[in-house]
């Protein structure tokens, strides 16, 4: 810890003074050394109140400070400031920008595209699956996936991202010592490990309602676009979308039905002009990223190279000529032209569906003997086309 | 005078023979009775010595001495009351001794001299039979009850002074005729499978639950026909043979359940205990062990609606019956057995609000269904062989025209299956597949190359542990048998996999 990383730790855990009196007191006094040294009659009252005055001077001991620095590094985060070389520099030209940052793994790679996956908590499998896609195909691509670490989306964005073997950041409300919620405790370890998890409360924070939305400004901050997957008409994620929409970043979303609840936010979206995602090209295209592990010079080489061969887009990636856009990728069932399939089994395959269908309803459907139904339906889930999403609901498996 | 009248009491659902003994000799007045005597029992000298002054017998002051043997057993119940009269009047002279002589007499006296109905008589019959009594006096209201044993002699007593008057010869009672052999003749409104519209998946998964006699989880939300279901799957059981019918019906005698127009009970069981079920209601207790709801369920149904509400402990009580198709349950005088062979049939919600995986209507986050589910005991899954998902029938399929089967044409196919199991596990002394244990699995369903290679498929594809497999299997070896294919083959075992147990609620996350 270096003089100056205390004085930045230092003035972003002082009780009381938040954001605002930050960015006052560094108007002000330009570095936290400064702000640190600098005597009462300047400080009081013009910049902070009499009655935090007391608190703000019992907080400048430099034993604690390094005690309460050390119990932070004791949990493997890190802490940064806006000096810091790996303080990513999207950040600061955000309004409000966080003046320290907690960090566990490692942050994104500068060089690369990042795209926000977020949406509903509760979502249907819908949701679920296209977040799981997008966040894969993104991953693949060598786009950083950023998320929220919370249920639903969010954490099947993360786990999408981890599947196609991407970088993916968390960024999380409370203090990154309180895994919220519990069940994503896993989830939490590989992001850790594979990837990182941000946050700009101290370790022990708990995740209060209100640190929510600030969590979700920094995601709109740290990404390049903002894919909404699912969302209700009135849903946290419009905050994010919101901000990001602030920040000048681009919008994303998923079309739904026009009789799903949880898809009204995302159509309404594409209705007020974001850009609607049926493919991982419909986003490359719009933020003008090359694909795989390119970084964002190549991706403008990409670009340099479209707009020589007359803005047609005929090839996003100069090093890969081969996917063009006629291959676009969208989500699409498993692929059953390899299967050798019997009659009935194709029957059964053409009932389902991406939401699962109770096994009864395809009996009534099909018009089968239930048992029919039940042995075509497991061969089905055992070729890995179909699954059993819950006890005796089939869906569609996608590819 | 010296007098011996053969009389009965009951240990667990079985009789026993007691010997009442009466001396009555010169000496001090006065009236003992010995022969390790619950209170009851005591109390019956002063009933006795009231109920004859009241019949009209005079008992001159004697030093008198009753005894009942064997004196290792405890003796309870009113069923004492008329022997003891008996033999006093027999150790006094009224009766001549000859005349009791291999009769069994059983009842309980009021202060007037009527012999009142007990409770529990059809297995001291039963006993009496096999230890060839035949000649007996019962109370009047345990007369049909009784008579359900061929072969008997069977005299329904009203009064005390009827009895004596009968032994003595002065007006004989009639014997009571054999009643016909099955009780609840009457044209009984049963429910019928043919009520349940739709729900195939339901029907089927019962029939084959029903054919084995495989332990079942219904989970549904509620108002989907869970009960519904459960209460019908008697009507598809083969109907009762005599050996059945004759056990059941001594449970119902103990517990003091049987109609009063008698007869053997002819219908399977159906026992649905409320949650709030205690354990001894449940796996039968009390000072002296009554049968407790499995028992009552002896050859039938114990359905658990609600099954998560049941108390935990409560719950894990049925782990070793449902092993032993029997509960022992030990007490200070001994030790009580009762049949309790049935078949359990559970049924639950699926998440605390019931309608998870519908997304329209369930808000349970995940942690909250996982927290749910957590109440289910991993060892008493592991009794369960077989569940089912059920969900609301819509107003088109509720509605819609056709018929469906009825109970008894699913009832041929269950027995038909149901023979099928009992000629191939005779040798093993197992009756069901649910009971054949997991080193015979292999040899009684004739796995193929195909078939064991499957096997091995699935194991790795569902992550399924080796009970897993070994409940599949025996679920695969039913749709066989309802098949009648000698064979367990793929299409039984891939059929098998939708009512797997194991792994059996994946809370919708996918792998």
């Amino acid at each position: 810890m270096t003089e100056n990383d205390m004085y930045w730790y230092w003035l972003n855990n002082i009780p009381g003074i938040g954001r605002k009196t930050i960015s006052r007191l560094l108007a002000r006094y330009q570095t936290p050394g400064r702000i640190y040294e600098a005597p009462e009659k300047e400080l009081v009252p013009a910049v902070i109140r009499e009655n935090k005055w007391n608190a703000f001077e019992t907080s400048k001991d430099r034993k604690m400070i390094r005690e309460s620095w050390k119990r932070m590094e004791e949990k493997g985060v890190e802490f940064l400031h806006p000096e810091d070389a790996r303080y990513p520099s999207c950040l600061k030209q955000i309004p409000d920008m966080p003046y320290g940052l907690y960090l566990k793994g490692r942050m994104p790679d500068p060089a690369a595209f990042s795209v926000a996956v977020i949406g509903a908590r509760s979502c249907s499998r819908y949701g679920f699956e296209m977040a799981f896609y997008y966040a894969r195909e993104l991953a693949k691509c060598g786009v950083s996936v950023i998320s929220g670490l919370a249920r639903g989306i969010d954490a099947r964005a993360h786990e999408g991202a981890l599947a196609g073997a991407g970088y993916t950041m968390g960024v999380v409300a409370g203090g990154i010592d309180r895994v919220y919620p519990v069940e994503n405790y896993s989830l939490y370890r590989q992001l850790a490990d594979q990837g990182g998890i941000l946050s700009e409360s101290n370790v022990g924070i708990l995740p209060a309602a209100g640190l929510f939305p600030q969590r979700n400004r920094l995601i709109a901050g740290l990404a390049d676009g903002i894919l909404v997957v699912e969302a209700r008409e009135k849903s946290g994620t419009f905050i994010t979308v919101d901000q990001g929409l602030d920040q000048g970043k681009e919008v994303f979303a998923i079309p739904g039905r026009v009789t799903d609840p949880l898809s009204t936010g995302c159509n309404r979206l594409i209705a007020q002009g974001a850009h609607m995602v049926t493919s991982v090209e419909d986003i490359l295209e719009v933020l003008q990223i090359p694909c795989a592990g390119c970084g964002k010079d190549g991706g403008n080489q990409a670009v340099s190279d479209i707009l020589t061969a007359g803005g047609t887009k005929e090839k996003i990636c100069a090093e890969d000529g081969r996917r063009g856009h006629a291959e676009r990728r969208s989500p699409a069932p498993a692929d059953i032209s390899q299967l050798t399939l019997a009659p009935v089994e194709k029957m059964v395959y053409s009932c389902l569906q991406i939401e699962p269908r109770y096994l009864d309803e395809l009996i009534m459907e099909l018009r089968l003997a239930p048992q029919e139904v039940c042995k075509a339906l497991n061969k089905l889930v055992v070729s890995g086309v179909a699954e059993e999403t819950a006890r005796n609901y089939y869906a569609v498996r996608l590819k | 005078m010296y007098s011996k009248i053969l009389s009965g009491t009951l240990h667990g659902v079985e009789g026993r023979l007691i010997v009442v003994e009466a001396d009555v000799s010169e000496g001090l007045p006065v009236f003992n009775m010995v022969g390790f005597l619950a209170s009851e029992v005591r109390e019956a000298s002063e009933r006795v010595r009231t109920a004859l002054k009241n019949a009209g017998f005079m008992l001159p002051p004697k030093k008198v001495t009753v005894n009942l043997s064997p004196a290792d057993v405890r003796k309870e119940g009113t069923v004492f009351d008329l022997p003891i009269s008996i033999a006093l009047l027999t150790a006094y002279g009224y009766i001549p001794a000859e005349t009791v002589n291999g009769v069994l007499f059983a009842g309980e006296l009021s202060l007037s001299g009527q012999v009142l109905g007990i409770r529990g008589i059809l297995p001291i019959v039963d006993f009496a039979r096999s230890q060839d009594i035949r000649r007996m006096i019962l109370p009047y209201d345990n007369r049909l009850e009784a008579a359900m044993i061929p072969g008997m002699e069977i005299y329904g007593a009203v009064s005390l002074k009827q009895v004596v008057d009968h032994l003595t010869g002065v007006k004989p009672m009639e014997v009571e005729r054999q009643p016909v052999f099955m009780a609840g003749e009457e044209a009984e409104q049963m429910p019928d499978f043919s009520e349940i519209r739709g729900q195939k998946a339901l029907k089927r998964a019962t029939e084959i639950a029903a054919s084995g006699m495989h332990n079942l989880m219904y989970i549904g939300p509620p108002g989907s026909g869970k009960s519904m279901a459960a209460r019908r799957i008697p009507t598809i059981m083969p109907t009762l043979s005599y050996e059945e019918s004759i056990e059941i019906t001594k449970i119902y005698s103990v517990s003091g359940l049987l109609p009063s127009s008698g007869g053997l009970l002819r219908k399977r069981p159906f026992r649905m205990p409320h949650h709030s079920v205690t354990a001894q209601a449940l796996i039968g207790g009390g000072t002296i062990p009554k049968p407790g709801e499995i028992s009552l369920a002896h050859h039938g149904v114990l359905f658990l609606d609600e099954f998560l509400e049941f108390q935990k402990y409560v719950i894990e009580m049925l782990r070793q019956p449902l092993e032993d198709g029997e509960i022992t349950i030990s007490r200070l005088h001994g030790s009580y057995s009762f049949p309790c062979s049935f078949m359990l049939v559970a049924a639950m919600n699926p998440c605390p609000c019931g309608y998870y995986p519908d997304p329209a209507r369930c808000r349970c986050t995940k942690p909250q269904i996982d927290r749910y589910l957590h109440k289910l005991s991993e060892p008493l899954l592991d009794r369960i062989d077989m569940n089912v998902s059920v969900k609301r029938m819509n107003y088109e399929d509720l509605y819609e025209k056709g018929s469906e089967e009825t109970s008894a044409v699913i009832r041929s196919r269950v027995l038909c299956a149901q023979q099928i199991q009992e000629q191939r596990l005779k040798p093993y002394g197992i009756r069901f597949n649910s009971g054949i244990p997991s080193n015979l699995l292999d040899e009684i369903c004739m796995l193929g190359k195909k078939e064991k290679e499957l096997r091995k498929d699935i194991f790795e594809r569902f992550g399924m542990s080796a009970r897993g497999i070994v409940r599949l299997l025996k679920v695969a070896r039913t749709i066989a048998d309802l098949e009648e294919a000698d064979q367990v083959e793929c299409d039984h075992i891939w059929e098998a996999l939708t009512y797997r147990m194991n792994d059996y609620y994946r809370g919708g996350t996918a792998e």
